[in-house]
């Protein structure tokens, strides 16, 4: 998805560094160029990048949320044909992006059922995450809290995300608040979400030490309560329709109020990542000794050391199934013996 | 190894990783292909519609021999590769020299426009 994303955006660059210096008009409207091809090379590069950056994101949840389930994931042959059927079908969905700019009705029909293609695979995996949990003996460590925050998080972020893929709501809202509370919710929501549960799952590993717990459920729940009350309340200005990129407005516009929950939801969003910074300090000279394998957890790296020796294994492993760990743990019931 | 101990590998069910080279080879030229097809589809987008030109074959011009020259370069430059394998290191020498040379041929050569060159890349 990178080589085949990146490269339009590295084309469009180039043309818009020769209009800048060599006189050419790619994209000058003054000169006979088209602003709209720029629109659709930049979208091009623009809507897979999304994904790009919240592919690792899911990654992070397959491996989290099953172990702190204590069950094997659920459907995983079918997550790994909506991860790839994701990767497909984002590379042709970018023109969603601009049905304002007068492509025509013909090519807003085309795009508008072609986006919402993407909420199949991706309801796939909310449904394959909340299967797994179901029926599980969860454990709320703080990297599972952050991960059923992403669960939930990204659902509506994704239901934003099909309210836009409508043409006529798009017309209303392109370039106003809702967008960029949409948008927020799948960058901060669900990636940056599943970034924090990932150093906390694998700090232990990196460093061999635990973050303290303590400190870690302080910030999960002031970024939480910060998150939902500056990307939920800032929906809602949107609507009224104040517009992006707008550095002040009149009184009498009714958005004030929102935008003061907005605000407020950002210093509590402040607070809780300062706590993190410090956890990430104060628990690597001081946070409890890890071990091996601190949340009994099923894949390799969880067998070597915590920090791994530079060579991670003296000897070559071998793998009968996705938990190998678990094999090992369980000889009396390996999952080599059900998985292909 | 620290930790706990792990399964004794068994050659005989050993996963492979792809060849590097090919993986890499792929990729590469995916993402050039990726940038040519923007290159093109600009081309295509604008072709025509000045009205007051230079129109393309006012411009452009097909540069045979050059383009001959950098595709005979591929051709000496595996020769250069498969000579080295037989470890003919002359030959091996003489085609790397003839690459280089058909090389500079075609970045030296004469041209009335740049784009000369990139549509002969593309």
């Amino acid at each position: 998805m990178v080589f085949i994303a990146i490269g339009p955006l590295t084309a469009a660059q180039i043309m818009l560094m020769l209009d800048r210096f060599a006189g050419a008009y790619f994209f000058d409207t003054q000169a006979g160029g088209s602003a709209v091809l720029w629109m659709h090379f930049f979208w091009i590069f623009g809507h897979p990048e999304v994904y790009i950056l919240v592919l690792p994101a899911f990654a992070f949840a397959n491996e989290i949320i099953p172990v702190f389930s204590r069950k094997a994931i659920f459907g995983y042959p079918a997550m790994v044909a909506a991860t790839i059927g994701i990767g497909f079908i984002s590379l042709s969905v970018w023109a969603h992006h601009m049905f304002t700019v007068g492509l025509g009705a013909w090519a807003n029909t085309f795009f508008h059922p072609r986006h919402n293609v993407i909420a199949v695979p991706t309801r796939i995996k909310i449904f394959n995450w909340l299967a797994t949990l179901w029926g599980g003996k969860i454990h709320f460590t703080v990297p599972m809290m952050f991960s059923v925050g992403f669960l939930f998080q990204f659902l509506i972020a994704g239901l934003t995300g099909i309210m836009l893929s409508v043409a006529p709501f798009d017309w209303q809202l392109t370039g106003y608040y809702f967008v960029v509370a949409h948008f927020h919710y799948v960058l901060v929501g669900a990636i940056l979400f599943m970034i924090f549960a990932a150093f906390y799952y694998w700090y232990p590993k990196m460093t061999g030490r635990i973050l303290s717990e303590k400190p870690g459920k302080w910030h999960f729940w002031l970024f939480l309560i910060g998150f939902h009350l500056t990307f939920d309340f800032m929906h809602i200005p949107g609507i009224l329709g104040m517009r992006r990129r707008i550095y002040t407005y009149e009184a009498d516009r009714g958005w004030m109020i929102w935008n003061l929950i907005v605000s407020s939801g950002a210093i509590f969003q402040a607070i809780g990542v300062l706590i993190f910074v410090y956890n990430l300090v104060w628990s690597y000279f001081k946070g409890l000794i890890a071990g091996a394998d601190p949340w009994d957890a099923w894949t390799l790296e969880w067998s070597t050391s915590s920090p791994p020796r530079a060579y991670n294994f003296a000897t070559i492993p071998s793998v009968g199934s996705r938990r190998p760990l678990w094999d090992l743990k369980h000889p009396e019931d390996p999952d080599s013996n059900y998985e292909m | 190894m620290g930790g706990t101990a792990i399964l004794p590998h068994n050659p005989s069910d050993t996963w492979k990783l792809p060849s590097r080279g090919i993986v890499g080879m792929a990729c590469l030229i995916i993402a050039e292909a990726a940038i040519f097809i923007i290159f093109v589809v600009a081309y295509v987008f604008y072709l025509g519609k000045s009205p007051t030109g230079p129109a393309p074959r006012d411009v452009l011009e097909l540069p045979i021999f050059t383009t001959i020259c950098l595709l005979s370069s591929s051709f000496t430059v595996m020769g250069a590769v498969s000579a080295l394998k037989k470890n003919e290191r002359n030959l091996c020498s003489l085609l790397l020299a003839s690459t280089v040379l058909l090389g500079a041929i075609f970045i030296g050569a004469p041209r009335t426009s740049g784009i000369n060159r990139s549509i002969a890349m593309a």
